[in-house]
């Protein structure tokens, strides 16, 4: 079957999930799950988000397999295949999250952004497959599929700091409207932050190293991959993410601020997939 | 009864006006007896709480309209604040209405948080306050005891009040939305008063186990501290604590805000973005509102916080408010036939008393013409006889009661009793019952203060 049809069927799946999770905010707050309840307490609605969400992974795995058949590369050789791999990234960071705790606000935030990662795939379905050998090569594989997975431990980051700003916006209105029952406490939020960047960085580490060693080894021309702008983007976003680290760790920074610096880091990564690459071309 | 009623309260009038008007504990004798001393005031009760100032008061005029001018001028004079600022907000009930308004009130029908159950234990102080002070007498003490029952029934017969959220379970869930576990959450209490502890003990059995106490006595800083598990400290060095504190409780009787904006930036510049729980409960208000503005800052007052514990509350207890209210209605009923037929009241006794005294009198005769005769035969004449008289005098009575209830409804109170006067006349009570009458209202009202007047359970739960 073509995967594009199936990463239809997945985008279908990964939006239910997050319209199932998002669902909580609009009915009785009441019903929303308290700081540390069980599963007992979750909303109707929210319950088969998880079902939804682990069918999307699985079909979303299925998907990365028949691209894989189909172009006989790996699933990076084109932008179709990349932003699918990113959407799965994205769904997989939270369903993890969903197994130690419930919060369903985040899981419509984060599985929005799968979907749209996913969609945005989806609409270069028909871009070109690489035909270089190089990208099949296990270090390129391992380079993207860090960067992609620091990427989606950031994703994760930026919509606890947006749910932390609305909530936190929430309480100094005093806004009895109960969409602060409905949202998670800020201190959870903040430290789901913290410990998604404290994972992503390494990774992203890794992913940035395992690039330059990459560059080394070929004996390409290093300037070249320097002054790529995806290269550029890619040292701006892990500045980013180390200023947010050193002001945590090392200067005990909490509250609204730090969460504008993963809000910045929100739309800054995504640069990543938008601006062009002359050294990192699917052809 | 020229019952009046002026107050203010949460429904209309903002903090910023309530405040202006309130009055602490130790000022409330003092309030009372300037009141009770204003030309035309027989009888007078204050009732303050954070959220109302209310004036109940037995007046000589009969005029609303004079009535209505001369509390708010006394609310006025007393308290210095100008009758502008607060007038809009005034309301004004008399007779049956402020009957009526009281038991809502102590029903906790009237409270922001439906149901609340601390409004009970304020109003008995009111009464306790107004009889201490000699302001009490004979129409205000059954109409605050009347209040009492009706708010006890209330309590103990519906589920209104399992439908309430506490201003400490406001703050409570407040204080989770920030802080998720309060486990780590460190509090600070300003001020060792009752409202601190109840807010600060429903924290404590949340899981906050750092509890540091200041009060500018020190020992009952020390005491609370006792009572929470936590530690006291000196007043004076509670700036310093707010550097590392996450939920302060502030509920002192400063006159003016204890912490300003101006104090909490330095304050706030060392605690580097960490989130600060305020809880103001006290009126007036402690922390300077501004304060709220600043980043990470969470400041709620005692409005805010009732208005998430209503929220909370919401749609949980329609049936049970029904029910309440159908309580408070009968009671009020209740009351205010037991006021008008009070005046007849005299006259009832006088004719049953009389009938008792002339059944008896004729048994005497009887049992002296009478040859000898069994105690069990004596006792069934003896009965019968007592049955005769009781039956003589129940119409009469039942239709004065009536007569009472009555023309005193028509008529504002204003006593009418036309049938008392024709049973003076014809059963020869008039010289006799006059001055019994008059006896009694003549007399100081010697009654034991409230807890004897009604008897109050403790209230298990007393929520703010």
């Amino acid at each position: 079957m073509n995967s594009a049809i199936l990463a239809g069927a997945t985008l279908f799946l990964y939006m239910a999930a997050a319209a199932c999770y998002g669902a909580v905010l609009f009915l009785d707050a009441r019903a929303a799950p308290s700081p540390g309840a069980g599963a007992g307490s979750a909303p109707r609605a929210a319950r088969f988000g998880r079902p939804l969400l682990l069918l999307g992974i699985l079909l979303n795995i299925v998907v990365i397999g028949a691209l894989c058949i189909a172009t006989h590369r790996s699933p990076f050789a084109s932008e179709y295949g990349t932003l699918v791999v990113s959407a799965w990234a994205i769904a997989v960071v939270y369903a993890g999250l969903d197994f130690r705790a419930k919060l369903p606000a985040l899981g419509a935030v984060s599985i929005l952004a799968a979907c749209l990662m996913l969609f945005w795939g989806l609409v270069h379905s028909r871009g070109p497959v690489a035909e270089t050998r190089l990208l099949s090569q296990r270090i390129v594989s391992l380079h993207v599929l860090a960067t992609v997975g620091s990427l989606a431990l950031f994703a994760l980051a930026g919509a606890c700091a947006g749910l932390y700003i609305l909530q936190s916006r929430q309480l100094k209105s005093h806004g009895a409207g109960n969409l602060f029952r409905k949202l998670p406490p800020l201190a959870t939020l903040d430290s789901l932050a913290y410990h998604a960047v404290a994972y992503g960085l390494p990774l992203l580490t890794l992913g940035l190293s395992l690039g330059i060693l990459y560059v080394y080894r070929s004996g390409l021309p290093s300037n070249a991959w320097w002054l790529d702008p995806k290269t550029i983007v890619s040292f701006v976003v892990w500045l980013l993410y180390i200023v947010y680290l050193s002001a945590r760790l090392a200067a005990g920074w909490r509250g609204v601020r730090l969460q504008y610096i993963l809000l910045a880091g929100l739309v800054i990564a995504p640069m990543l997939y938008l601006v062009p690459g002359p050294t990192h071309q699917f052809r | 009864m020229n019952l009046a009623l002026v107050g203010l309260s949460h429904h209309h009038a903002p903090i910023e006006v309530r405040e202006k008007l309130s009055c602490p504990d130790h000022m409330l004798g003092s309030a009372l007896q300037a009141l009770h001393a204003r030309q035309g005031v027989r009888e007078a009760a204050l009732l303050f709480t954070c959220n109302r100032t209310e004036i109940y008061a037995v007046l000589d005029t009969v005029d609303p309209d004079s009535a209505f001018a001369a509390l708010r001028s006394h609310l006025s004079a007393y308290h210095n604040v100008p009758e502008p600022l607060f007038s809009p907000y005034l309301y004004f009930k008399s007779r049956d209405e402020a009957a009526r308004h009281l038991a809502r009130v102590a029903s906790g029908l009237d409270s922001l948080v439906l149901g609340e159950t601390q409004i009970l234990g304020q109003v008995r102080n009111a009464l306790r306050a107004a009889q201490q002070a000699g302001a009490a007498g004979r129409d205000l003490i059954p109409l605050f005891e009347h209040a009492l029952t009706c708010g006890k029934r209330v309590q103990t017969e519906t589920t209104l009040r399992q439908g309430s959220l506490s201003i400490g379970t406001a703050a409570v869930d407040l204080a989770t939305r920030i802080f998720g576990d309060l486990t780590d959450a460190r509090a600070l209490i300003l001020g060792a008063g009752k409202m601190s502890e109840l807010t600060a003990n429903d924290l404590v059995s949340s899981g906050v186990k750092f509890v540091l106490v200041a009060n500018r006595t020190y020992e009952k800083a020390v005491e609370l501290a006792e009572r929470l598990g936590g530690k006291a400290i000196q007043y004076d060095a509670f700036p310093e604590n707010l550097v590392t504190a996450d939920i302060v409780i502030s509920s002192t009787a400063a006159p003016h805000p204890i912490v300003t904006r101006e104090m909490l930036q330095p304050i706030l510049r060392k605690r580097k973005g960490k989130p600060l729980f305020l809880i103001d409960i006290a009126v007036p208000r402690d922390i300077e509102a501004a304060v709220g503005d600043i980043d990470n800052v969470f400041l709620y007052n005692i409005d805010d916080l009732q208005e998430v514990a209503a929220e909370g509350a919401k749609g949980r207890a329609e049936r049970a408010q029904t029910q309440a209210e159908s309580i408070a209605d009968e009671e009020t009923t209740r009351f205010l036939a037991r006021i008008r037929t009070r005046s007849v009241t005299p006259v009832l006794a006088r004719l049953r008393s009389q009938a008792g005294k002339a059944a008896n009198d004729r048994l005497a005769v009887l049992r002296s013409r009478l040859g000898p005769i069994s105690d069990r035969d004596w006792e069934i004449i003896a009965v019968q006889f007592r049955s005769l008289a009781d039956e003589m005098v129940l119409a009469p009575t039942l239709r004065l009661k009536r007569e009472a209830v009555e023309a005193s409804a028509a008529a504002g109170d204003a006593p009418q009793y036309e049938l008392a006067d024709a049973a003076r006349e014809l059963f020869g009570l008039a010289e006799e019952a006059q001055p019994l009458l008059e006896d009694r209202a003549a007399q100081p009202v010697a009654r034991p203060i409230v807890e004897d007047a009604v008897t109050l359970e403790p209230l298990q739960e007393v929520k703010l």
